[in-house]
C-alpha cells in the first residue's frame, strides 16, 4: 500500500490548501484507519526538493510522515543499482522495454514493490503497468480523485504501517 | 543485548516482553512509564550481580513503596499482590546442554510495606533453578529440576548467604546442603548437575558493568568549583572535579576524551574547548570551568545552560567503562536542535566503538532522526542494533511497541497510533 509521487504532480499534491483531487490520497496516508504510506528515494527525492511547493510545506509533512513510518525512504545506491538495470531491460527483438525517461520512478517501484503512481507522464504510465518492467501485483495510476479506489492497492509493499 | 520481562508494576498490567539493543531510545507521551522501565533494568542488573535486595528508591528514580510499584487498575481487583520482572540474555557458557539463551524471573511481593523478592527462577532449555521465599522466613526452599525430574532443599537463611542470593555461589551449596539420603538417590546426573552449575554461574555473573542512571536535570553551574571527592551521582555533580583530573593529566586517555569532547563541542557549535582555572597553586584550591565558544573563553556559568546540561551526560558517557549500560532521561534538555541531533551521532559512535549501551528516554526527533540517517548511511550503528520503544496508553494500562529500523533507516511496521497527534498537527498546518 505504497504510492509514489512523480515530480510532474508533486508541485499539485503538496499544495496549500489542498488541491481537491488529491484529498483522498491524504486522507489515505494519514488517517490512522488507513495504511497508506508514500515512497521516495534517489533521483526521484532530489526532484521533489526541487518543487518550489513541496520546499515549501511539503518536505515538513514528508518528514512527518517519515518520522511515524508512513513515508519510507529508499537509499540513493539502491535505487540507482536498479535504475541500471532497468534501462538494460531489452525486449526479444532488442529495443529497451522502459519507454518512459523516468527509469529511477520505475526503479524505485521495483525496489520498494509500491503499485500505486501518482504521475501525469503517459510514457511513465505504460511503464508502471508493463508487467515486464514493474512485476506484478500490476501498478495503478492515481491522477485526480476519481481514482481514490486504487488506493490501498498492494498490501505487500514494505512500508505497511500495522494496525 | 537483553530482552526485559515487566509485569503487574506501575502502569505494566500484563506480561510484556521487550528486547533492548546497543541503542535503544524509549518515545511516548509523558507518564506512560518510561522512566519505571529505565530503573527495572537497573534493579534486573543488580538481581544478576548484587548481594543485597535491590533498591526501587535509588536516585535517580523514585518508585515508591509497594503500593506505588505494583499495578493499581481499580474496581474488584484493586492492586496487584505482586510483580514480576524479568530479563533474558545470553549463556555465556558453552555447554551443549543448554539453550543459547538464560532466563530469569523475579518476582516480589510485599513485606512491611516495601517490595520483597517472593521468588526467582532460572532457566536455560530444560534446566531450571528456584529459590522461594518460605511463608515461614528465613527458609528458603531451592528446587533444581531437568525437565519432569526436581530435587528439593530447604536453606535456613541464617547460616549462610540470604535468600536469594545463595543461587550465585552455585550448585556446591546447593548439594553440600541437601540430606544424605536425597544424596545417594540423586535423581540428576553427574552432566546435569554440572550443567546445572553453569548456569547459575552464568546467570548470575555480569558481564557489563552495572548500569549508570542520569537524571534529567542536570545540576546547576557554579562559578568557582571548590575540590571535592570524585563521587559520581546522577545530577553530574562530580563533573568539575573529573574535568578538573583529566585536564591536569597528560596521558593518552585524558588526549582521546579532550579530543572527544571537543569534536562534539565544534560539531554541534557548542563549544569549542573545555578549559579548567586554578585560582591557586595548591591541588585544594577553587577553580573555574571554563569554555571557549568563540573568543575568550567564559565561565560556565556564562555561556548557555546547554553547555552544563550536556557535559555530565559527554564525560560521563565518555569515561565509562566499556560495554557499560547507559540509561538517560531527557539527554537532551536544554539543547539546541543542532546539539540534539548531535547527540544521536554521538551515542551511537560510543555504542558502536566501546561496545556502551544506551537506553535514552527523549522527546527529540532530532536525535531520533539523526540515528536514523546515520544508519541509512551505514556512519553509525547498524539497523539491527537500534530499537524504538514506543509506550502507548491504553485507558489504564501501558504497551511498549518495539519498532526497527530497516537498512535505510525507515522505521518498519509501525502501530496505527504512532505518532498521530504529530501527523495531525502536520495536516491541519497543511490545510489538507
Amino acid at each position: 500500500m505504497c504510492v509514489i509521487i512523480d515530480a510532474n504532480l508533486a508541485g499539485k499534491v503538496f499544495a496549500t490548501p489542498c488541491d481537491g483531487d488529491f484529498k483522498p490520497l491524504w486522507d489515505w496516508v494519514f488517517d490512522k484507519r488507513k495504511q497508506g504510506c508514500i515512497v521516495f528515494g534517489g533521483h526521484l527525492a532530489e526532484e521533489l526538493c526541487r518543487i518550489r511547493r513541496v520546499r515549501e510545506g511539503g518536505t515538513r509533512a514528508l518528514s512527518e510522515l517519515k518520522r511515524a513510518g508512513r513515508a519510507h525512504e529508499i537509499r540513493k545506491d539502491c535505487v540507482e543499482r536498479e535504475e541500471d538495470f532497468v534501462r538494460s531491460l531489452r525486449n526479444a527483438s532488442g529495443k529497451k522495454l522502459c519507454k518512459s525517461n523516468d527509469p529511477h520512478v520505475v526503479a524505485l517501484a521495483r525496489v520498494s514493490g509500491a503499485r500505486v503512481l501518482c504521475s501525469a507522464d503517459q510514457n511513465l504510465h505504460t511503464d508502471f503497468k508493463n508487467l515486464n518492467v514493474v512485476p506484478r501485483p500490476k501498478g495503478r495510476i492515481y491522477q485526480n480523485a476519481t481514482h481514490a479506489k486504487v488506493l490501498g492497492h498492494t498490501p505487500g509493499c514494505i512500508g505497511r504501517p500495522r494496525r | 543485548m537483553w530482552k526485559v520481562t515487566i509485569e503487574g508494576i506501575r502502569c505494566f498490567k500484563t506480561r510484556q516482553e521487550v528486547p533492548l539493543a546497543p541503542l535503544t531510545l524509549l518515545v511516548g507521551e509523558n507518564s506512560t512509564g518510561k522512566s519505571t522501565f529505565l530503573a527495572v533494568t537497573r534493579i534486573l542488573w543488580d538481581l544478576m550481580a548484587s548481594e543485597v535486595e535491590p533498591n526501587f528508591n535509588e536516585e535517580p528514580f523514585d518508585l515508591g513503596a509497594f503500593d506505588n510499584i505494583a499495578n493499581y487498575t481499580g474496581g474488584r481487583k484493586g492492586r496487584a499482590k505482586s510483580f514480576h520482572i524479568g530479563v533474558e540474555f545470553a549463556n555465556g557458557v558453552s555447554d551443549e546442554t543448554q539453550d543459547a539463551n538464560i532466563r530469569l524471573l523475579a518476582t516480589f511481593g510485599e513485606e512491611r510495606g516495601q517490595p520483597a523478592i517472593q521468588r526467582t527462577i532460572v532457566r536455560s532449555g530444560n534446566y531450571r533453578i528456584e529459590a522461594t521465599r518460605a511463608k515461614e522466613a528465613p527458609e528458603t526452599v531451592y528446587t533444581v529440576a531437568v525437565g519432569d525430574r526436581e530435587q528439593r532443599v530447604k536453606w535456613d537463611d541464617a547460616k549462610g548467604p540470604p535468600f536469594p542470593f545463595a543461587l550465585k555461589y552455585g550448585m556446591h551449596l546447593f548439594r553440600r546442603n541437601m540430606p544424605p539420603g536425597e544424596k545417594e538417590g540423586a535423581m540428576l546426573s553427574e552432566t546435569e548437575w554440572k550443567a546445572l552449575q553453569n548456569l547459575s554461574m552464568s546467570a548470575f555473573m555480569p558481564r557489563r558493568p552495572r548500569p549508570y542512571a542520569f537524571a534529567p536535570v542536570r545540576t546547576r553551574p557554579k562559578r568557582t568549583y571548590d575540590p571535592r571527592k570524585e563521587t559520581r551521582r546522577p545530577e553530574g555533580e562530580h563533573v568539575p572535579m573529573v574535568l578538573a583530573r583529566m585536564v591536569s593529566s597528560s596521558s593518552e586517555k585524558t588526549a582521546q576524551f579532550a579530543q572527544a569532547l571537543s569534536r562534539f563541542g565544534h560539531a554541534c557549535g557548542l563549544f569549542e574547548n573545555v578549559k579548567v582555572r586554578r585560582l591557586g597553586p595548591k591541588a585544594s584550591d577553587p577553580f573555574q570551568i571554563e569554555v571557549k565558544v568563540w573568543g575568550p573563553a567564559f565561565s560556565l556559568v556564562d555561556v548557555g545552560y546547554g553547555v552544563s546540561q550536556s557535559l555530565p551526560i559527554l564525560v560521563d558517557s565518555l569515561l565509562g567503562e566499556k560495554g557499560q549500560m547507559f540509561l538517560m532521561q531527557q539527554p537532551e534538555v536544554h539543547l539546541h536542535p543542532r546539539a540534539q541531533a548531535e547527540l544521536g551521532t554521538f551515542l551511537a559512535h560510543l555504542a558502536k566503538q566501546d561496545d556502551k549501551a544506551f537506553l535514552v528516554e527523549t522527546h527529540s526527533d532530532y536525535l531520533i532522526d539523526r540515528v536514523r540517517m546515520d544508519v541509512r548511511d551505514g556512519i553509525g550503528l547498524r539497523h539491527d542494533q537500534v530499537v524504538i520503544l514506543y509506550f502507548q496508553r491504553y485507558g489504564t494500562e501501558v504497551r511498549i511497541h518495539p519498532l526497527y529500523l530497516d537498512e535505510h533507516g525507515n522505521i518498519l511496521a509501525p502501530p496505527a497510533s504512532y505518532r498521530n497527534f504529530f501527523l495531525d498537527e502536520e495536516r491541519r498546518f497543511l490545510g489538507a
